[in-house]
C-alpha cells in the first residue's frame, strides 16, 4: 500500500501519523493527541439507529485480533425493556474507547499501554507484566489478560489496517453502516461531519475519559450497568 | 406511535433529553468542527444510500475505494494487506456458504491458511459487507471434528463405530459394491447398468451445484429420485409466488420502500438474503420509511420497526385478508389505495369481483381471528396504501403452517392491488445471472446419443398432497418406509440432514438406521451430521472455501451478475468437491457417462461455463460489465477470477412485465391470450387444436408472452405449471384443493362457517383457511414456534466455535404471564420445563402423523417479547452430532481423530458439564432441539414442512 492511497490521511496528517507508529512505546501521559493540525485524532462514531445488534463486529473482530475463545475485544449488549406488547429491544456496540484521558495508560506501571499521537490506545504483549491494573481502571470492561500471553488485551481500532489505509475489521463489516471511522481532526471527515449535523452520547461521561467513541441515540438507560463484557469467562 | 400497538426505535423518537448529555467533544474538535450550533438530530437521512455512493469509472475498482457515509479508509479489497504480524495476506474472492444468500467475499490467506473473510466489495448485492457467520466461515475449515478422509461403517448402522479408508477405496466402494460390515452391498455401476437406474437416489441440502448435479444423476445416469430441502423452510412460499406471478422468487426492492411490512420475516438476523436485504432495510429505515412486523415473538427485526404487531401463530393470512379488504374500500382524500390500472391490465380479475369476495373479511373479523385489533389492521392498511411504493416481506414464519400457500397467495394478491409490483421500491420477481453451462450446453449436446431420460420414484411428493411444486422433503423418510413407490437401492445424500433438520427425529433415525429400506447410505459432508452417522460410508466434502462453482444470486441491485466460487486454500486431507466426486465415479462407471463427464476438474468445468457465455456474448450481442458497470474490456475468466463478479447487465431493470416482445411466428392461445411455442413445450398439433396452452401437459415450457389488448408482453411469465402470462389473482389451480383441504378442516370449523369457507375455497380467489388444529386448543395449551437467530445457520453452522460460543444453548421463549399461569408463580428465569406435543392427528393421517417423541425439557427463558399463547424455541441447537462445538461428543475413529486439526482451545461453554445422553432432554452443553417433537405431515396444498403449528403443553420437569 502506497503512501498516496492514504486518501485519508491529509497533509501534515502524513507526519504525524508516522511520527507516532515509530515512537518508542511509553507512558506517553495523557491528552498530548494531536490537535487539530498537528496530525490525525482517530474516532468512531455508532449509530444505534442504524445498529441491528448482528454481532458481524464481534466475529469480524474475533478473527482480525486472533481472540481466544471467551474474551472480545468487540461486544454488542442488548438490554430489553417494557412489558407486553410494549417491548423494546436496545443493542449496544461496545469496545475500546480510546479515550483522551486513558486510564489505563496512566495507571501502567510498565509502560505496556500507551496511546499513539493519533488517539489509539496500544498495548505491548512484550512489555506487558500481567498486574491487571489497566483492567481495573477501565470503567468499560473492556480489557481482558490472554489466557496464554497472560498480557492485558484490548481493540487497538486495528492500527495495522489504519496503516495500510483499511478500515477497521467492525467497521468494514458492519451490514447496518453504522459505524463511521475516520480522522476527527479532519473537519471534512465523514465522523467529523457527522458530529457536526448530530447530538451524539458517549458512555460514562462522568468518569472524565472523553472517550472518542460516540453513539448516536444512546439511551442512557439501556447503557446502565456497563457489564463486563470483554471475558465471557469473567463476567 | 399508537395506542395498540407498540414500540418505537431509538431512530423513531425524538432523544431531545439526550441532547443535553451529549458529550462535549474537546477544544479543537470543538473548534474545528463547529459543533453546538443547534443541530439537527437527523444526521441519519443524510447519509446516502450505498449504491449512490461515487466511484470510479476508469478501469475496475481497486483497493483505496472509500465508502463516504463510513469513512475516508478504504473498505478490505481483493488486493489483500498485511495482518497484525506483518505477514502478507492474499486476498481471493470467492461466495460465502454459510448460509444460502452467497454474498460476495473474500477470503484472505496468509501462509497457507485461510484467517480472515471480508465482504467482497464488487459484489452488487452485498457491497463488501457480511454477516457474523459469514465471518466465521474460517471455523468451516478448521474445525477439530472435520471430516478429511472417508469412513466406513464397522458397527451397527448408527452406532457410531467407522474405520478410515482411503478417498481411491471409497469411491471404488461406492462405484463398484462390497461389503460394509459383514453385508455386500451393490454400487453405482450395477444401478448405472440395470433397467432401473432410478434406484440411485440423490438428496441434496444447500448444494449450489446444481447444473453438475443433474447432470450427472438425471442427463447421464438416467434416475431422477432426487430429494431436496426446500419443504424445510419456503415450499408454500414459492407456491404461493408461482400461483400469482409465476416465477418462485421474489425479490423486495426494500432500499426505497416508503413502507414495509413484515409478515413472519426475520431479514435482520436470518432471511434467505440476510445480508444484503438487511443493508437495505436500514437504508429505507434511514431514508425515514416506515418498518412495521408483525411476528409472534420481538425479533431483532421486530425491535428495529416502527412497530412490533404480535400475532397469534398461524393467522397471519386472515390479517392479510382484512388488509386487503380496507385497501378495496377505504379511500385517503377521496382517493382510492387500490391500482385499478394495474389489475384491470395485468390481472385477471376485476376490482368489483375482489370487493365481493373480500367483503367478508372485514377488519374486525380479521381481529377475531388473529388477535390483532381491527383499528390496527385498518391503520396499518391505510398506511401501507397511501404511502408508496411499500411492500410485503413475508418468510418461513409466515408460511410454515398448514394455511402458508394461501397466505403467500393473499399477500402477493395485496401487493399487485396495491401497485407494488415490479416498480423500484416494491416488489419484484428475481433477476438472476446466468452463464453457458458446460454440461448442459456442451457435454449434453456434444453427446446428445449418450444422454438419458430421468426415471424416477415417486417419493418426494408426498401423497395425496395438492400441488407441492417444489416438494415435501420431510416426507421422503416415510414414502421410503412406506415403499409403495419404490426404495433407493442407493441413497446418497449431498451436505443434506434430514435426520436433524426435519420433524419427528426419532422417526427419521429409525428409518435411515433400517437397513430393510435402504441398503446401502452415502453421505457426502464435511462434518459429522447427524444424518451421516446413520450411513454406511462417508465422503469428506471440501468446503465451500476450498472448491469451484458458478454462483448467481438474486439480486438486490437489480441487474444480473454471476459470482465465482474458487478456492481459498487447498482442500485439507483427501476431501474433495463434490463435482469432482461426480467426475471420479463417472470415470469408474465408464461407457457414456464417463464420455458425458469430459471435463477432469470442477475448475474445466466453471471456465468452460464462462468461456462458453463469452462465445455466445460474441454472438449474441449480449454483454459482460465489470463491477463499475463499464462493458468489460479484459478477458472475462481473469477477470472473474480477479474481482468475484461478472455483470449481465449495467442498470437496475424494472417493469420486466411490461416489455414488449414479438409473437412473431409463435401460437396464440384464443382462451388465455398466451403467445406460445408448443415445439419448443414438445406439445403436439392435435393437442394444441383440442387442448390448447391450458389443458397441454408442460405447456408452460413454451410460454413466450401474453397478448393483451392486441400488444405482446413478457407478461408474469410461468414456472410450474400452465399459468397465463397475466398477474393471476383467481387461481385456476386451487379450487379443486378445495376438496381435500375442506376434509382436512372441516372438523375444526363451527357449523355457521363451514358452508362459506367451503365456497370460498372454490372460488379460486384467496381465502381464509384456518390451522385447523388452533381451532381446538384449549387455554391450557400454546402454539410452539421456531425461529432463528443472528449467529446461526438454520443447522450447519454449530460447527463454527466463534458462533457456539454466543449462542449454544437456546431456552425457549415464553411469556412471564403466561409462565405464571401454567407453571405457577414461583416461575423463575431459567427453570427447567417439560414441552409435551398435544397436536391432534388430521383424518388423513391418523396413525401417521403423531410423532414417535412426544416430550422435551428446556429451560424457559421469561421474556415480554413473545405473544402469551406462544412458546419459542430457536432451531440451530440440541445437535446430538456434528461434532464437539456443536453437540459435546467429538468424532470419534478407529485409529485416530480424522480432524482439521486438534482442539488447542478451551470449549468454556461446555466445562463441567456433559452433553445430553437422550439429546431430547435439555443440556447445558447444547440446549435442546425442538423438531422431535413437530410432526412431519406435510401442509396438505403445498408440501411445506409444518414448523410453527405444533400444540404443546408446558409443565415444570
Amino acid at each position: 500500500m502506497s503512501i498516496s492511497r492514504r486518501n485519508f490521511l491529509k497533509g501534515a496528517g502524513v507526519a504525524g501519523a508516522a511520527a507516532a507508529s515509530t515512537a518508542v512505546p511509553g507512558c506517553t501521559g495523557t491528552r498530548e493527541t494531536n490537535k487539530p493540525g498537528d496530525g490525525p485524532r482517530y474516532g468512531m462514531v455508532i449509530d444505534l439507529r442504524r445498529c441491528f445488534g448482528c454481532h458481524a463486529c464481534s466475529i469480524a473482530c474475533k478473527a482480525e485480533q486472533d481472540v481466544p475463545l471467551g474474551r472480545f475485544k468487540s461486544w454488542v449488549n442488548v438490554s430489553e425493556r417494557g412489558s407486553y406488547p410494549n417491548v423494546r429491544r436496545d443493542f449496544l456496540p461496545v469496545l475500546c474507547n480510546h479515550c483522551d484521558n486513558p486510564p489505563c495508560v496512566s495507571v501502567c506501571p510498565s509502560g505496556a499501554t500507551w496511546q499513539r499521537k493519533d488517539g489509539v490506545v496500544m498495548q505491548d504483549d512484550e512489555i506487558c507484566i500481567g498486574c491487571k491494573y489497566c483492567i481495573q481502571a477501565c470503567p468499560y470492561g473492556v480489557r481482558y489478560t490472554d489466557p496464554k500471553k497472560k498480557s492485558a488485551e484490548k481493540c487497538d481500532f486495528c492500527v495495522h489496517r489504519l496503516d495500510q489505509g483499511v478500515l477497521p475489521a467492525c467497521v468494514n463489516t458492519c451490514n447496518a453502516r453504522a459505524r463511521v471511522f475516520g480522522d476527527l481532526n479532519d473537519p471534512d471527515s465523514a465522523v467529523s461531519r457527522l458530529l457536526a449535523s448530530t447530538p451524539v452520547q458517549s458512555l460514562r461521561p462522568a468518569m472524565g475519559t472523553d472517550p472518542r467513541v460516540f453513539y448516536i441515540g444512546l439511551d442512557q438507560a439501556a447503557a446502565k450497568p456497563v457489564k463486563k463484557q470483554s471475558s465471557l469467562l469473567e463476567a | 406511535m399508537t395506542k395498540d400497538t407498540k414500540i418505537t426505535n431509538p431512530a423513531g423518537n425524538k432523544h431531545d433529553e439526550d441532547v443535553g448529555r451529549r458529550v462535549a467533544v474537546k477544544a479543537g474538535l470543538l473548534a474545528a468542527v463547529g459543533i453546538g450550533s443547534g443541530a439537527l438530530f437527523h444526521g441519519l437521512t443524510s447519509v446516502a444510500r450505498a449504491d449512490k455512493a461515487p466511484r470510479s469509472t476508469s478501469g475496475p475498482k481497486t483497493q483505496g475505494q472509500a465508502d463516504p457515509d463510513i469513512g475516508e479508509l478504504a473498505r478490505a479489497d481483493v488486493d489483500g494487506y498485511a495482518g497484525r504480524t506483518g505477514e502478507k495476506r492474499v486476498g481471493v474472492p470467492t461466495t460465502c456458504m454459510q448460509c444460502i444468500a452467497a454474498c460476495g467475499v473474500i477470503g484472505y490467506r496468509e501462509k497457507g491458511r485461510i484467517v480472515k473473510i471480508e465482504g467482497n466489495p464488487h459484489c452488487p448485492n452485498n457491497r463488501g459487507m457480511i454477516c457474523a457467520k459469514g465471518q466465521a466461515g474460517v471455523n468451516q475449515v478448521y474445525d477439530p471434528d472435520r471430516l478429511l478422509y472417508p469412513l466406513v461403517r464397522t458397527g451397527k448402522r448408527g452406532e457410531g463405530k467407522w474405520k478410515r479408508l482411503s478417498m481411491k477405496d471409497a469411491l471404488d466402494l461406492l462405484a463398484f459394491g462390497g461389503e460394509i460390515a459383514g453385508r455386500k452391498v451393490d454400487g453405482l455401476k450395477t444401478i448405472y447398468e440395470s433397467d432401473k437406474p432410478q434406484e440411485f437416489m440423490f438428496h441434496y441440502g444447500r448444494s449450489r451445484i446444481k447444473n453438475a448435479m443433474n447432470h450427472f444423476q438425471k442427463t447421464a445416469f438416467g434416475s431422477g429420485t432426487q430429494g431436496n430441502h426446500t419443504s424445510i423452510c419456503e415450499t408454500a412460499k414459492w407456491l404461493g409466488n408461482e400461483l400469482t406471478m409465476g416465477k418462485h422468487y421474489d425479490v423486495n426492492d426494500a432500499a426505497y420502500s416508503k413502507y414495509i411490512l413484515i409478515f413472519g420475516a426475520n431479514v435482520l438476523e436470518a432471511h434467505t438474503s440476510h445480508s444484503y436485504i438487511a443493508q437495505r432495510v436500514i437504508e429505507a429505515k434511514a431514508a425515514r420509511a416506515k418498518i412495521v412486523t408483525f411476528d409472534v415473538r420481538l425479533s431483532n427485526t421486530a425491535a428495529k420497526s416502527d412497530e412490533w404487531v404480535p400475532v397469534l401463530p398461524g393467522t397471519d393470512l386472515a390479517i392479510i385478508l382484512a388488509m386487503t379488504n380496507v385497501l378495496l374500500n377505504e379511500t385517503v382524500n377521496g382517493k382510492v389505495l387500490y391500482d385499478e390500472a394495474f389489475i384491470t391490465k395485468w390481472s385477471n380479475v376485476t376490482i368489483e369481483e375482489l370487493k365481493a369476495h373480500y367483503a367478508r373479511y372485514t377488519p374486525e373479523w380479521g381481529e377475531s381471528e388473529s388477535g390483532v385489533p381491527a383499528d390496527t389492521i385498518k391503520r396499518l392498511a391505510i398506511e401501507y396504501g397511501s404511502n408508496k411504493p411499500s411492500s410485503i416481506i413475508t418468510y418461513r414464519g409466515f408460511v410454515g403452517h398448514y394455511n402458508g400457500a394461501q397466505a403467500e397467495w393473499a399477500s402477493k394478491t395485496l401487493d399487485a392491488l396495491a401497485g407494488n409490483f415490479n416498480v423500484k421500491g416494491g416488489i419484484t420477481t428475481k433477476l438472476g445471472g446466468k452463464c453457458k453451462d458446460g454440461y448442459n450446453d456442451k457435454a449434453a449436446k456434444d453427446h446428445a446419443d449418450l444422454t438419458r431420460k430421468a426415471v424416477k420414484f415417486k417419493i418426494s411428493d408426498g401423497d395425496d398432497l395438492h400441488m407441492p411444486t417444489h416438494h415435501s422433503c420431510q416426507w421422503i423418510h416415510e414414502m421410503i418406509a412406506e415403499g409403495s413407490h419404490g426404495r433407493p437401492k442407493i441413497y446418497m445424500t449431498y451436505v443434506y440432514n434430514g435426520a436433524y433438520t426435519t420433524g419427528d427425529c426419532q422417526r427419521n433415525r429409525e428409518i435411515l438406521c433400517n437397513e430393510e429400506y435402504i441398503p446401502f447410505i452415502v453421505a457426502v459432508d464435511v462434518a459429522m451430521s447427524e444424518t451421516a452417522a446413520c450411513a454406511d460410508l462417508i465422503l469428506p466434502d471440501a468446503t465451500y472455501l476450498e472448491r469451484w462453482a458458478m454462483e448467481s444470486a438474486a439480486s438486490y441491485a437489480q441487474k444480473k451478475f454471476v459470482q465465482i466460487r474458487q478456492p481459498v486454500v487447498k482442500p485439507l486431507g483427501e476431501s474433495m468437491d463434490m463435482q469432482d466426486i461426480f467426475i471420479q465415479l463417472a470415470r469408474r462407471i465408464g461407457g457414456g457417462i464417463n464420455t458425458l463427464h469430459p471435463y477432469d476438474t470442477a475448475e474445466k468445468y466453471v471456465r468452460t461455463c464462462v468461456e462458453l457465455q463469452t462465445a455466445d456474448n460474441a454472438k449474441s450481442g449480449k454483454m459482460f460489465y465489470d463491477s463499475n458497470d463499464q462493458p468489460l474490456k479484459s478477458d472475462p475468466w481473469e477477470y472473474f477470477k480477479r474481482y468475484g463478479v461478472l455483470l449481465q447487465g449495467n442498470k437496475p431493470s424494472y417493469n420486466t412485465h411490461a416489455k414488449a416482445v414479438s409473437a412473431e411466428g409463435k401460437t396464440v392461445d384464443a382462451k388465455t391470450g398466451v403467445v406460445w411455442d408448443p415445439h419448443k413445450a414438445h406439445v403436439s398439433d392435435t393437442d394444441v387444436a383440442s387442448k390448447g396452452y391450458t389443458g397441454s401437459k408442460n405447456a408452460y415450457k413454451g410460454y413466450v408472452g401474453q397478448q393483451i389488448d392486441g400488444k405482446t408482453y413478457a407478461g408474469f411469465k410461468p414456472d410450474k405449471f400452465n399459468k397465463s402470462g397475466r398477474f393471476e389473482i383467481r387461481s385456476g389451480f386451487m379450487p379443486s384443493a378445495a376438496e381435500k383441504v375442506m376434509a382436512d378442516i372441516k372438523d375444526f370449523l363451527t357449523p355457521e362457517e363451514a358452508p362459506w369457507v367451503a365456497e370460498h375455497l372454490k372460488s379460486g380467489l384467496p381465502s381464509w383457511v384456518p390451522v385447523p388444529e388452533h381451532r381446538k386448543r384449549t387455554d391450557k395449551q400454546l402454539v410452539m414456534i421456531s425461529f432463528k437467530v443472528n449467529v446461526q445457520i438454520h443447522s450447519r453452522s454449530q460447527n463454527c466455535k466463534w458462533l457456539q460460543e454466543v449462542y449454544h444453548t437456546n431456552p425457549a421463549w415464553l411469556n412471564p404471564a403466561t409462565a405464571r399461569k401454567m407453571l405457577g408463580k414461583g416461575v423463575k428465569e431459567g427453570d427447567l420445563i417439560r414441552i409435551k406435543s398435544e397436536m391432534p392427528e388430521l383424518p388423513w393421517r391418523k396413525g401417521k402423523g403423531s410423532t414417535s417423541v412426544s416430550e422435551i425439557t428446556a429451560r424457559v427463558h421469561l421474556t415480554e417479547a413473545i405473544h402469551p399463547d406462544a412458546i419459542a424455541v430457536s432451531y440451530h441447537c440440541g445437535h446430538w452430532a456434528y461434532g464437539r462445538y456443536a453437540s459435546g461428543n467429538p468424532v470419534e475413529v478407529e485409529g485416530g481423530n480424522t480432524g482439521a486439526e486438534p482442539a488447542g482451545e478451551n470449549i468454556w461453554w461446555q466445562e463441567g458439564n456433559k452433553a445430553a445422553k437422550d439429546p431430547t432432554q435439555w443440556s447445558e452443553v447444547a440446549g435442546v432441539h425442538p423438531n422431535w417433537i413437530i410432526p412431519n405431515t406435510p401442509a396438505r396444498v403445498s408440501g411445506q414442512f409444518r414448523s410453527n403449528d405444533t400444540i404443546v403443553s408446558i409443565a415444570k420437569a
